[in-house]
C-alpha cells in the first residue's frame, strides 16, 4: 500500500467527475433534473466538509460517497410519500396469479429460448431493460435498484427505507415479476 | 396423505416469492425443501427462477451514456468557484 495520502482539487472536480457522477446518479433516481441537482448538491457538500477528508481514499470514491448518502436521503424522502403507493400494493391483488395462486394462460413464463447463464451485449436488449425498469412503480424501482443496481443487503434496505421485511419481500416479488413479463412483452 | 401433501406443496405464487428469499439464503430447511420440489415440477417457475437469474447478471451491466452539457459544467464550475472564492 502506498502512504501517500489523497488531496482534493475541488477546481478539478466538474472536469474529472462530473459525467461518471451524473451517470450513477441518472441511473438511481431517473430523472435528469433531480440527478443534475444531486450532483450540484454533492459538490457544494464536498466542499463545506473538505476538513474532513483525511486523503484515506480516493478523492473520487469520497465524491461518490456523499452523492450515494444524497440519494438514500432522496429515495428516504420519497419513500415516505410512497406509503400511498405501497398501500395500494399491498392491499391489490396479485395479477400474475388466479384464484388459486397459479400463473394464468397470459402470464405464464414462456421459454426465450436462450441460454440464460450467458449474457445479452445487445444495445437493444438494454433499451428495452431500462424501458421497462422505467415502467416499475417508484417504490419498486427504488428497492429493486438498492438491492441489485447497489448491491445493499436486504434488511439494510428495509432500515433505510422504513418498511418491514415482509412489504420488502411484496414489492420485491411484485418488481421482479413485472420486469420478467415486460421484457418478455417487448424483446422476445 | 392427500392433506399432509397439499400442505407441502407450494403455490406459484410463493414458490416465485420464494425465488428472492432463497437467493439470499432467507429460507429455512423445509421451505428450501419445499421451494424445489415446487420447481421441479411447475416449468413455469423454472422458466421464472432461470429468467430471474438471466435479467438480475443483466442488470449489473447497466451503463448510461448520458452527459452535463457544457453549460451544465459552466454552471457547477462557478458554484465551485464561488464557494471556494467566498471561503
Amino acid at each position: 500500500m502506498s502512504e501517500t495520502k489523497s488531496t482534493l482539487n475541488p477546481k478539478l472536480w466538474v472536469k474529472t467527475f462530473s459525467d461518471t457522477l451524473y451517470r450513477f446518479a441518472v441511473s438511481r433516481v431517473s430523472n435528469t433534473e433531480i440527478a443534475k441537482d444531486l450532483v450540484q448538491e454533492t459538490f457544494l457538500a464536498a466542499l463545506r466538509n473538505v476538513e474532513t477528508f483525511k486523503g484515506e481514499i480516493s478523492e473520487k470514491n469520497w465524491l461518490f460517497m456523499i452523492l450515494k448518502n444524497k440519494i438514500i436521503d432522496h429515495y428516504r424522502k420519497k419513500a415516505s410519500s410512497l406509503f400511498f403507493e405501497l398501500n395500494e400494493l399491498l392491499e391489490s391483488t396479485n395479477p400474475y396469479f388466479d384464484e388459486n395462486d397459479h400463473w394464468t394462460p397470459d402470464t405464464a413464463p414462456r421459454d426465450w429460448g436462450l441460454n440464460y447463464s450467458s449474457t445479452v451485449e445487445s444495445k437493444e436488449f438494454y433499451e428495452i431493460l431500462n424501458k421497462c425498469m422505467d415502467k416499475l412503480s417508484e417504490i419498486m424501482k427504488i428497492v429493486f435498484t438498492l438491492k441489485y443496481l447497489d448491491e445493499r443487503e436486504s434488511d439494510e434496505i428495509c432500515k433505510e427505507l422504513n418498511i418491514t421485511s415482509s412489504n420488502y419481500w411484496v414489492i420485491m416479488h411484485r418488481a421482479k415479476l413485472q420486469l420478467r413479463g415486460c421484457l418478455e412483452k417487448k424483446w422476445i | 396423505m392427500k392433506v399432509i401433501l397439499k400442505k407441502f406443496m407450494l403455490t406459484c405464487l410463493d414458490a416465485t416469492m420464494f425465488v428472492s428469499q432463497n437467493e439470499e439464503g432467507k429460507l429455512s430447511l423445509i421451505d428450501r425443501l419445499k421451494f424445489y420440489t415446487h420447481l421441479a415440477i411447475c416449468k413455469f417457475c423454472r422458466l421464472f427462477e432461470k429468467q430471474n437469474k438471466f435479467i438480475l447478471s443483466q442488470v449489473k451491466h447497466i451503463h448510461s451514456e448520458a452527459v452535463l452539457s457544457d453549460s451544465e459544467k459552466e454552471r457547477l464550475q462557478r458554484k465551485i468557484e464561488e464557494y471556494s472564492f467566498l471561503k
